[in-house]
This record gives C-alpha cells, sequence and structure tokens, in this order.
C-alpha cells in the first residue's frame, strides 16, 4: 500500500500550504455565500471548516471539489490554479454528507469506481479495492449493496471510496452528521485515526464544534461568509478574537468595558463587576482606550471559600441557581453588572451553597479581551 | 387523505366502474373459449378456436408484424424519449427550455386521427415507400412523448450527489451518465420501454395511415376481418393481445414503482 506513514502533528506547525485561498468570493445573486476568503491549508493537516449553517463553508469546500467556480478570488492546489479545472481532473475526493454510495453497485464495485476511471489493470484494482476495504474494516461486506449495510458501515465504504484514489485531499462534508450520538464520537476517533495512518490532507466541513475541536489540527471559524478566525482548538478556545468565536466554541461570560494597555506589560479592563479594574493579559485585536468586552470560560472562574485571603481579580456575586451535572456542578451568578455568568465547581471541590453571596476570582490569563 | 369507510354507495359505484371498463373484455375472453361457430351463442368450452388461429396464416404474420413493429418503435422511442428527458432535467436552462418541453409532449394529446395523417403526408413528400419502417417510425413519433415524461419524472427525483459522486472519482459527464445515471434510472427507462411497446402493439389509427403493403399489423387484420363478420378465431387472437397489453402495461408499473 502506497500509504505514508507519519506522526501526528502535535502542534500545528506553520505547514506548507497545499491549499491556498485566495481572495475568494461566491456570490448567488445578491448575496455573497463566501466573502473574500483567504486560507492555507498544509501537506497532511487535518483541517476543519467550522460554523451554522448558511455560514458558507460547505460552498467553500464545493469551490474546491469543483462543483462550483469562485465569482472571484483564486483556488490554488499543489501551486496551480484550479479554475476551469472540471471535478473529475482535479486530484482530490470528497465524501458527501448523504455519503452518495451508488445503489446499484455493490460496496466493492463502489470502491473500485474510482479505479476503473484511472484504467488501473485487474489484478491492482482488484488488491486495492481489498486493501481498502480491510482498512475501514468492511473485508466482509464487499458483495453487499449499501442499502444492505447499516449507518456506519455506509459511512466507511463512503470513506473507502474516497480514499481508494489516493487522493492529495480528501474533503468531509459533515462526516459524521448522519450517524447517531453514540456511533458519532467512535467514528469520529477512527476518522482520527485513518488520518494520522494514511497522512491524507483531510478538510472536513461541520456544523458540530465539539466534533471539529476533537478531530482537527487546526480549525477554521466561518460567519456570514468570512472566515473570522484560523487557529488550533486550543487557540480558538483560548484566545477566540471575537465574541462570535468565544459563543460558537462552548459557553462563555461576557462583560463590557473599557481596555487600558499599561506600558509595563500588565494591561487591566474597566467593568461595571467591581469598582476596581480587572487585570487581564495584552489584547492583540482592541486598542489602548477604547471599548472591549472580556470573556471568560465557566470552568476557569474559581470560587473562593468564604474566610479565603484576598486574591487577584477577585469578584462578587449572588449564586442564583445550582445543577449537579456529575462531573461537575454548574452555578448561575448574579453579577454586579446584572448578567448572570455561568461558573463550573469541578466535583471534589469545596461544596457551594445553592443560594447566597459568593467570592468568586477570574484569573487573569483566563481573559479574553475581545472587540465589543 | 382521510380513508373513507367502505360503505354500500361506494361499492355499487366501484361495482358499476369495473363493470363498465372490463365487461366487453370479458365477454370477449369468455367468447374465445366458445365452442359454438355462431359469436352470440354459448355452446360450451372449447379451445378451438386457439387451434384455428395457430391455422390462420394471415392473422400469425398480423401478429408477427406487430411483434416486429411494437419493438422497433419502443426501441427507437426508448432511445430518443430518454435523450430528450436527460437534456430537459440536466442542461440547466438553455434557451427554449420550456418549448421544448411542451413540444415534446404535446403529441400524448394531439388527435391520433391528425397525427396519422401528417405523418402520411410527411412520407408521402418525403418519398418514403409506406412499410414496415413508416409505421415504426410512426409509433415511435406516438411514444416518445410517454417515455420523455415517465424517465423524467425519474430523474427529476434523482440524487445528484450521485452524479456528483461520479465526477469527483474522475468520470467525465459522458462517463457519469452511462456508469451512473442511466444504470440508477434503468428500471424507469425499462417501464418506459414496455409502455411504448404497449402503445405501438395495440394501435389501429396511426398504423392505417402509416402502413402500407406488406406490413399489415394484427389490429388492422382484426379490424378488416371484423367487417367481413366477426369469426370466433378473432375472439381468441384478441383475447391474446389483451394479454399482451396486461403483461406489458403491468411490467411497466411493477418497473415504474421500484426505486
Amino acid at each position: 500500500m502506497p500509504f505514508r506513514r507519519r506522526p501526528a502533528p502535535v502542534t500545528a506547525p506553520e505547514p506548507g500550504p497545499l491549499i491556498r485561498f485566495e481572495d475568494v468570493s461566491l456570490r448567488y445573486g445578491p448575496v455573497a455565500a463566501v466573502d473574500r476568503v483567504s486560507l492555507a491549508v498544509g501537506d497532511g493537516e487535518f483541517f476543519c471548516l467550522l460554523g451554522p449553517s448558511g455560514c458558507g463553508k460547505t460552498s467553500l469546500l464545493r469551490m474546491l471539489a469543483g462543483f462550483e467556480e469562485p465569482d472571484g478570488g483564486r483556488v490554488v492546489l499543489d501551486g496551480r490554479d484550479l479554475r476551469g479545472v472540471p471535478p473529475h481532473r482535479r486530484p482530490l475526493n470528497m465524501m458527501f454528507q448523504s455519503y452518495a454510495l451508488f445503489p446499484h453497485l455493490s460496496v466493492a464495485e463502489n470502491v473500485a469506481y474510482g479505479l476503473r476511471r484511472l484504467g488501473l489493470p485487474r489484478a491492482e484494482r482488484v488488491e486495492r479495492v481489498a486493501a481498502m476495504l480491510r482498512l475501514v474494516r468492511l473485508d466482509q461486506h464487499g458483495t453487499r449493496r449499501p442499502d444492505a449495510l447499516s449507518g456506519g458501515q455506509r459511512q466507511r465504504a463512503a470513506l473507502a471510496r474516497a480514499l481508494a484514489r489516493a487522493p492529495r485531499v480528501l474533503l468531509l462534508d459533515e462526516p459524521l452528521a448522519a450517524l447517531d450520538r453514540r456511533l458519532r464520537s467512535e467514528t469520529g476517533r477512527e476518522l482520527k485515526a485513518l488520518q494520522e495512518a494514511v497522512g491524507t490532507t483531510f478538510v472536513m466541513v461541520t456544523h458540530d464544534q465539539e466534533e471539529a475541536m476533537a478531530l482537527a489540527d487546526r480549525v477554521g471559524i466561518m460567519e456570514a461568509g468570512r472566515l473570522v478566525q484560523v487557529g488550533t482548538p486550543r487557540v480558538l478556545y483560548e484566545r477566540p478574537a471575537s465574541r462570535f468565536v468565544a459563543g460558537f466554541l462552548g459557553d462563555v461570560n461576557l462583560a463590557e468595558g473599557r481596555y487600558a494597555a499599561s506600558p509595563g506589560g500588565w494591561s487591566a479592563m474597566a467593568t461595571r463587576l467591581r469598582t476596581a479594574p480587572l487585570s487581564c493579559p495584552p489584547s492583540e485585536s482592541v486598542p489602548a482606550g477604547a471599548a472591549a468586552c472580556l470573556a471568560v470560560r465557566p470552568e476557569r472562574v474559581r470560587v473562593l471559600a468564604p474566610d479565603a485571603p484576598r486574591t487577584e481579580n477577585e469578584l462578587a456575586g449572588i449564586v442564583a441557581a445550582a445543577t449537579f451535572l456529575g462531573a461537575a456542578t454548574r452555578l448561575v451568578v448574579r453579577m454586579a453588572d446584572g448578567r448572570d455568568w455561568s461558573v463550573l465547581v469541578p466535583a471534589g471541590a469545596q461544596p457551594v451553597a445553592a443560594s447566597g453571596p459568593v467570592r468568586l476570582a477570574v484569573p487573569p490569563e483566563a481573559i479574553a479581551v475581545l472587540p465589543p | 387523505m382521510r380513508r373513507g369507510r367502505f360503505t354500500g354507495f361506494n361499492g355499487v359505484a366501484l361495482g358499476l366502474g369495473l363493470l363498465f371498463l372490463w365487461a366487453p373484455l370479458a365477454l370477449v375472453v369468455l367468447y374465445s373459449f366458445n365452442e359454438s361457430r355462431l359469436v352470440t351463442l354459448w355452446g360450451g368450452w372449447s379451445l378451438r378456436w386457439y387451434g384455428a388461429l395457430a391455422g390462420n396464416a394471415a392473422l400469425l404474420d398480423a401478429a408477427f408484424v406487430s411483434l416486429k413493429v411494437a419493438l422497433g418503435a419502443a426501441t427507437l422511442a426508448t432511445i430518443l424519449g430518454t435523450l430528450a428527458a436527460l437534456a430537459l432535467a440536466r442542461r440547466g436552462r438553455f434557451a427554449g427550455r420550456t418549448a421544448f418541453s411542451a413540444l415534446l409532449l404535446a403529441p400524448m394529446v394531439m388527435p391520433e386521427v391528425v397525427l396519422g395523417l401528417s405523418l402520411l403526408l410527411l412520407f408521402v413528400a418525403l418519398g418514403l415507400d409506406r412499410g414496415l419502417l413508416t409505421v415504426i417510425l410512426a409509433h415511435a413519433t406516438v411514444a416518445i412523448p410517454f417515455v420523455a415524461a415517465i424517465v423524467g419524472a425519474r430523474l427529476a427525483r434523482f440524487d445528484r450527489d450521485l452524479e456528483r459522486a461520479a465526477a469527483d472519482l474522475g468520470a467525465s459527464p459522458a462517463v457519469a451518465i452511462g456508469t451512473v445515471t442511466l444504470p440508477v434510472a434503468a428500471p424507469a427507462i425499462a417501464a418506459a420501454f414496455l409502455l411504448a411497446f404497449t402503445l405501438s402493439f395495440d394501435d389501429l389509427v396511426i398504423a392505417s395511415f402509416a402502413s402500407g403493403p406488406g406490413a399489415t399489423t394484427l389490429p388492422m387484420r382484426i379490424y378488416s376481418s371484423v367487417r367481413l363478420g366477426v369469426a370466433p378465431d378473432v375472439n381468441a387472437a384478441a383475447t391474446l393481445m389483451i394479454t399482451v397489453v396486461i403483461l406489458g402495461v403491468g411490467g411497466s408499473l411493477l418497473l415504474a414503482r421500484r426505486r
């Protein structure tokens, strides 16, 4: 098998771009489905486009596959401008959301379909199909028709068919959306392991942030046709660039205020949470003295014991509700500015009263300062 | 829709409808098994007229002609009708698409006499000798809109991702149609073929205009022999025709219902 084995990139280094979107736009009438997107995806990377439905992520994928031509900008694969290249001449394959398995062909014939178009000799084709079916654990089901397979098996058959031609890039359109919840995480892990084993560049589209964070090396977040932030899941989660990104990747607590940068290193946010400003890390996106928004993840807010010594960035609040979740307890805390914050108290921590005043502390490094 | 109760009124209505439709046919089938030489007199059960039919060279010849015509016309109509349906379903919004669609389906509702007459004029103008070929051409003309409608309906609810997947896997548009679109639509195409076959096999009017010496179809032969008085072996031939048509239409319906 011509699969290259390579270790998974632990962190995403600056990758040599295999795919480049250069200022790409796509319009449907007056609506821009994709609005001047520029993006580079590296060789061997597992890249994920994440966004709510209608944000343009699937349009971006379809321009890469060749089912849509951009109205502006260029799509470049391996240094070659893809404009005017029809889908059947592009060295990439796609796994469709509906799987699009050919109903009149057996699973093995489905996998062989792309190899036939390459004109491979019969013996080589048979061997390659067998290897692909083994890879996705369908070697016992090669003679079945797609409608005789379970949902998970269909998904793996579609994967084998798309990988059989050893494409430079595999495109995955919501690969796990059609599976039930239990199967989804298991299949996701398999997909990740497979990508690491074959080393092919994967570009996936999903609206499920957990899926994107669990699978991808890097994630690009889209909103209304624009690419708003690209980064590793950790960076996106801990250093979101906007309120949209922060809110899309899980729960977040927000507070409006004014950002002040000090030449000494530490910066501060004046908010209505307390009279003194809160220390925070310097912001990359907000100029000094400008209105800004502070964001903190619920699990980064600490609950202090009533007799604990004074702590940096201490806040006072009133517990409005407590919900036991098993691994943690979720508190709803009414803050001084009138907003409700969500605070996750891990199991095993000191229990907190389900109502009444509470002392909170936000470590400065847990704060992200975002544009308002 | 709400499923109503099966009342006495419904039963009577259904019975009358079925009687109206099927009584004449049932009578022909019944009398084809009549022992008596007189068509309207029951003389007991017999297969005598089926035996006589086997000896009636003129009727057998006509049946053979009908078979050839129906096969030829159905083949031609299926090819052209399927191509037309593909063009309508896949070429997007080309100039004149609506006009093409209307022109394609209009012959369905055109009076057969008018169609037959115009075909006759055309064949004469072209200097085409009337015979087997002209009947095949004429019947194909009648059947093409039906084929286009049936195949077009299948293509309209076709999962376009299947064709995209074929293209993605390296198939050019022509190869994708040959290896994915047509095979997946095959049941509908086969159903259209059977319907075209049946339309041709039982047609009298168009054939009368388009046919010439040596190309007398079974319906033409039966019609002309009945003008001289109904011979009992014609009942037997009619019964066999009914069987062929029921098999054709039934098969067509069964195929069209398959996905």
